[in-house]
């Protein structure tokens, strides 16, 4: 039988190597963790886990040319029921998103489809853009240099989607501010590198967190199409009605009834 | 000139009253407010529209042929909402004049037609519990083609742009069970319009439907017995995931007591970046004929009409003869305000196929003109182009 016998000096240098490695994981995994929580904090002021009802109107400007619509939407989490509320001729057409399943449905078609979330809304809004965030879960982030946006000083992340998850969209590029923790821009990108759309949030709303806390809300995302200038979606979120809402409101099986 | 009126029942009273209520209704506004924290809304459509369909079959065929029609429907939707319960009445009044291609050609033809298509009860007893009882449209699984896993219908009208799927009578309880799981029962206890779709008597079933909803998919489980063969109960599963933020696939099937008559449906979807909407499909109809015609009606007393049938309350021909197709569908839309769908199903076994295509614009917020068109190609002893060659129908729907 053999045995290796290393000296004091080879020791030496195992133990200072094996504390390097260990010093840089746990440096990674903390800016990581670190990231996670930065992007949590910022997804909870875009939805409400507890159940949120609210009117949402989208504009959408492209040249000369203008369309509206209006949802009354029930959000839950990541999920949401959103009924069209105008123009009359969509009035009563339905989507809702479920776990991640996409379903529309409208007066006249003999029943609900299924749609991926990079179905288009109106304008440079994808359906998905109307469903809370969850980026902690779904992306992973890079930490990028921090900049100042507006005389306010943000991280950036770049944030790829997770293999597993079904994202709306691959790649984004966030803006958090330091001093709120909210997510202020995002720039959008396909699987290819390609940069489809930019976004700017605003938040004006508040609601009530799980202790009872005054948070600021999401109110209004401004999206312009990153080739078309002009082109450009407004989404504004309604007050929020906040109460808690049952698994049923959900449900595909009354969603048309 | 012949005229033909069908009132159905001894509701005709009542649904002229609900019909000329929703025109009051709606001219007074969106939503009233009743006594006890309940609301009710009408919504008022109306669709008028002219068709044209070249005919295959000669003038002096007994398979009864429209050539031309014009029509016009009114649809008012009714909903009334109460903390615990939901009710939704849907009459319909549809009156058209029709010229005859076959059998031998007649005169102008005049029909009305006042029905209930839809009206439905929904009561909550508990946050996670439902009765919901009366007509309906009841349907379900992703498939653009048919639903398979669907016992009690299968069908969906999808190549008539002005046809509504008409009701039929069930109870049902629904068990929202948890997040993930839920659990029905199902009956279909009366005819209500089922005789408007399909040629076969009508069959009461029982069902039980589990659905199952997970990450990104889906799943939904259906065992059901006919009543006259109660023994005999026939499976039906449908499911479905999201492989990716633009791409959908699904598949849908049923398995009867006699295996070899199965149907199974295999599909998916691809969103482009523009908002356009691929989807290709393929169905297995296990008790279809790789050839042969004995499916062609050989006399007139035989309601078929073409498969675009020109009213959704003409008897529509049983779909799917043969054991294989495939089915290829692109939607769009333009500028936010024009539709477009095209529709393309390929009879695998007897090379016959059939092309449909339909735009909708939006004139303003409260018109909607249609134009929709379809071509079918096939011989005489083929599923498509046996009755016509094709139609084109022009429409304009209005909303208040």
């Amino acid at each position: 039988m053999r045995f290796v016998t290393i000296n004091d000096a080879a020791r030496a240098r195992l133990a200072g190597f094996i504390a390097v490695w260990l010093t840089t994981v746990l440096a990674w995994a903390e800016d990581h963790e670190s990231a996670t929580e930065i992007l949590r904090r910022a997804d909870e002021a875009r939805g409400s886990m507890e159940g949120v009802v609210w009117s949402v109107d989208v504009h959408s400007v492209s040249g000369r040319r203008e369309e509206s619509l209006s949802f009354s939407v029930s959000n839950r989490a990541y999920d949401f029921l959103a009924v069209y509320t105008a123009p009359p001729r969509q009035r009563d057409a339905r989507l809702l998103m479920v776990n991640r399943n996409m379903w529309f449905f409208r007066p006249g078609l003999s029943r609900a489809v299924p749609i991926s979330q990079r179905q288009r809304l109106l304008g440079q809004a994808a359906y998905g853009d109307l469903a809370s965030t969850n980026y902690a879960e779904e992306y992973t982030p890079e930490r990028l240099p921090d900049e100042t946006l507006d005389d306010r000083l943000c991280f950036v992340f770049d944030l790829r989607a997770k293999p597993d998850m079904r994202t709306t969209y691959d790649h984004i590029i966030y803006w958090i501010e330091q001093e709120t923790g909210l997510g202020v821009k995002a720039r959008f990108f396909t699987v290819s590198g390609k940069e489809i759309k930019i976004a700017r949030m605003q938040y004006d709303h508040v609601i009530e967190d799980e202790d009872g806390n005054e948070q600021p809300f999401i109110s209004k995302m401004t999206i312009q199409d990153a080739l078309l200038s002009d082109a450009v979606t407004t989404i504004r979120f309604g007050v929020p009605d906040q109460r808690p809402l049952p698994d049923s409101t959900f449900d595909l099986n009354l969603f048309t009834q | 000139m012949n005229t033909v009126v069908n009132i159905h029942g001894n509701y005709a009273v009542w649904l002229g009253l609900l019909l000329w209520y929703s025109f009051v209704l709606a001219a007074q506004g969106q939503t009233l407010t009743l006594p006890r924290n309940g609301t009710a809304r009408v919504d008022l459509r109306a669709i008028g529209y002219a068709r044209y369909q070249e005919p295959e079959v000669p003038s002096a065929s007994p398979i009864p042929i429209v050539r031309t029609q014009t029509a016009l429907e009114l649809r008012p939707d009714f909903l009334v909402v109460y903390p615990y319960a939901r009710l939704t009445v849907k009459p319909r009044f549809w009156a058209a004049r029709s010229k005859a291609h076959s059998p031998p050609p007649g005169e102008w033809e005049s029909e009305t037609d006042l029905f209930l298509n839809e009206a439905v009860l929904r009561l909550s007893l508990r946050d996670d519990l439902f009765l919901i009882g009366g007509r309906e449209n009841l349907q379900w699984g992703p498939s653009l083609l048919l639903s398979p896993s669907n016992p009690f219908i299968a069908e969906n009208v999808r190549e008539d742009a002005f046809a509504e799927m008409p009701g039929i009578d069930y109870v049902r309880a629904v068990w929202v069970a948890s997040y993930s799981v839920t659990a029905s029962l199902i009956a279909n206890i009366g005819e209500g319009r089922h005789d408007s779709l399909m040629e076969e008597d009508f069959r009461r079933r029982y069902a039980a439907k589990l659905d199952l909803t997970g990450a990104g998919r889906y799943a939904g489980f259906i065992g059901s017995l006919r009543e006259d063969a109660l023994r005999r109960p026939t499976l039906g599963a449908y499911a479905g995931a999201n492989a990716g933020e633009a791409v959908v696939l699904y598949a849908e099937g049923q398995c009867p007591p006699e295996l070899d008559e199965f149907q199974a449906l295999a599909g998916g979807s691809y969103t482009f970046w523009g908002g356009g909407m691929l989807s290709v499909e393929f169905f297995h109809n296990g008790p279809g004929m790789r050839s042969g015609n004995d499916f062609i009606p050989q006399a007139a007393e035989e309601p078929t009409m073409a498969p675009d049938a020109f009213q959704g309350s003409f008897a529509y021909p049983r779909a799917f003869f043969r054991k294989n197709y495939l089915y290829l569908q692109y939607h769009d839309t333009w500028r936010d305000l024009t539709e477009g769908t095209l529709r393309f199903t390929q009879g695998l076994d007897d090379g016959s196929h059939r092309l449909t295509g339909i735009v909708r614009h939006a004139l303003n917020d409260y018109f909607t003109a249609f134009l929709t068109g379809h071509i079918e190609r096939g011989s005489a002893n083929d599923e498509f182009g046996r009755l016509v060659r094709g139609s084109v129908a022009i429409g304009l729907e209005a909303v208040y």
